[in-house]
């Protein structure tokens, strides 16, 4: 077989796999439509574009219970960073039914490792100048304790400076 | 009335039109409508275009959210069908960004709970899944397709072809509004614009805090400081405000920051922002609050993109009080008006002239700035935007069965 007859077998070949994927792609977003999406679920991790050790970083997570009646929540957050021992903390929070909560994970990278309610005040200037040397990665993983769905844990993987 | 919102990104994703469709979507449901937004669960530029992009650096979104009353739904994309898109391609049509069943799917189902259904941009595959979720539900569609003139990204049958089956189209100008319906053969356009709440700028825009963040930046007295925000894309003409700057700083030192998400072209093309007193200060997408006492130190805002769908840019500079310069063509040069200057697009010898006119003219330049800060009281309010958009919806309502 050419070269040429070959590379067009290989098109067609894609082409056919994309086909029968759309088709069941059809029938997976019609279940969907029947499907609700997940009464329980972290809305958002965010912090900031670099993390620095030995200061005080500062993580919004919004815990939301999108559902009917209102929940009682169990967070769970773990951190890792290189040089640090691993980090964790967990607390429970009511949350009303078709609403979100937003909670607040304050941590140096060192030691200090706590969810606070309300965000801490930071230097909005302090991301104005990156840091020099080269960052690590420091990694935080929170988690719905009762929340099945995938979207009951998010992680992000942030740069570190010192 | 209840409105779904289908969206390829929404905030925490950052740019104009996301700014856009979440400030539409918060004022809309402040004033009792049910708000619903469908859309990707991608935040980082780089997921919106790669499948195999890292994972989250510093924001992670789940599968649902509520915020400020509007309910988010966001879906995770598919793999990308490259071979049915290279044969669209055959065809005359190009989409970007990613496909996605669960958006189908999710879209459908709110589609049946709404009385609108509110379409965004017009070249991404999220749009026309939203209109096919649209038509099957039998529900009025609205799009908002932040039409960039002369891009060839948007001047094509698909767009052409969605543009046409939208019942009514929200141009973000007067002057998109009129080259739709007169060029696209848009029958119901609604002008609106972009807006901005000046007031979380108006603390960094004080003397103190501008004088603090320069120092901290290093920026000498005298030294003029000239900021971009916006996507590190060939699209925004860079290479032109680099060549500018260069020249600005061929006469004396110039500080330019470039602020915003970066791109696999710009990480091969920023050694050409290098020039003899020059000085870079090369920033990712930054925090609100620091964009905010960044843009507020910055003597002049600049931005060289020929194409934009309207420059949300613009009045974040106005709101900190700092005159702007843009490309004088069709929707910026709208916006900017008499509140800014504009240089011809793609002349960076014309950008550095109007950059040196503006700097040798501080008097001149704050009056201009001032007329900017003046006009989006005026005219860049959400008060103004959300009636327009509430008279797409019921226009689009009376719309159906047709």
């Amino acid at each position: 077989m050419t070269a040429a007859l070959r590379r067009q077998w290989r098109r067609a070949a894609w082409l056919a796999r994309d086909v029968g994927r759309s088709g069941r792609a059809v029938a997976h977003a019609l279940a969907l439509a029947r499907r609700p999406a997940p009464d329980v679920a972290l809305g958002v991790l965010e912090g900031a574009p670099w993390a620095v050790r030995g200061r005080e970083n500062a993580y919004l997570l919004r815990l939301v219970n999108d559902g009917t009646a209102a929940r009682r929540l169990r967070l769970a957050v773990g951190g890792t960073a290189p040089g640090a021992p691993p980090l964790a903390t967990a607390a429970t929070f009511d949350v009303p039914a078709r609403s979100a909560r937003e909670v607040h994970l304050v941590t140096d990278w060192v030691a200090r490792f706590a969810l606070a309610d309300a965000r801490p005040l930071t230097d909005p200037a302090a991301f104005l100048t990156v840091p020099p040397g080269v960052p690590t990665s420091c990694r935080v993983d929170a988690r719905l304790a009762d929340a099945a769905s995938p979207g009951g844990r998010l992680t992000i993987v942030q740069p570190l400076v010192a | 009335m209840n409105v779904v919102h289908v969206a390829q990104r929404y905030p925490p994703a950052i740019g104009g039109a996301e700014t856009w469709i979440e400030g539409v979507a918060r004022a809309t449901a402040a004033r009792g409508h049910g708000v619903e937004v469908i859309t990707l669960r991608v935040v980082d530029e780089a997921a919106l275009w790669d499948e195999d992009a890292p994972p989250a650096r510093e924001v992670a979104v789940g599968p649902v959210d509520r915020v400020d009353g509007v309910r988010i739904v966001r879906c995770r994309p598919s793999a990308t069908p490259y071979a049915l898109l290279r044969l669209a391609e055959w065809g005359g049509v190009r989409l970007g960004g990613r496909v996605s069943t669960e958006l189908l799917g999710r879209a459908l189902a709110a589609a049946r709970r709404a009385d609108v259904v509110h379409l965004h941009h017009c070249n991404v595959p999220a749009a026309f899944l939203g209109l096919a979720a649209a038509r099957l539900a039998r529900r009025p569609t609205v799009l908002t397709p932040y039409f960039h003139f002369g891009d060839p990204r948007f001047e094509q049958p698909a767009v052409r072809w969605l543009l046409r089956r939208a019942d009514v189209v929200i141009a973000l100008s007067a002057h998109e509004a009129r080259r739709l319906a007169d060029e696209w053969g848009v029958r119901r356009v609604v002008a609106s614009t972009n807006a901005l709440d000046p007031a979380p700028w108006t603390a960094a825009a004080a003397p103190e805090a501008r004088a603090q963040v320069r120092a901290r930046l290093g920026v000498a007295a005298g030294e003029p400081l000239l900021v971009f925000l916006g996507r590190k894309v060939p699209e925004k003409d860079l290479p032109v405000l680099g060549a500018a700057a260069a020249r600005l700083a061929a006469r004396r030192p110039v500080a330019l920051a470039l602020v915003g998400p970066e791109s696999e072209w710009y990480r091969g093309a920023r050694g050409a922002f290098a020039a003899p007193g020059l000085r870079l200060i090369d920033l990712p997408g930054i925090p609100e609050p620091a964009k905010r006492a960044l843009v507020a130190a910055a003597d002049v805002l600049v931005q060289p993109s020929p194409h934009e769908s309207f420059g949300l840019v613009f009045l974040e500079a106005w709101a900190a009080g700092i005159p702007v310069v843009g490309a004088a063509t069709g929707t910026i040069a709208e916006v900017v008006g008499d509140a800014g200057t504009l240089f011809r697009p793609g002349d960076a010898a014309d950008l550095a002239a109007a950059v040196e006119r503006l700097l040798a003219h501080p008097a001149e330049a704050a009056a201009t700035a001032a007329r900017g800060r003046a006009r989006l009281a005026q005219a860049y309010c959400w008060t103004r935007v959300v009636e327009a958009v509430e008279r797409a919806y019921r226009l689009a309502r009376g719309a159906e069965g047709r």
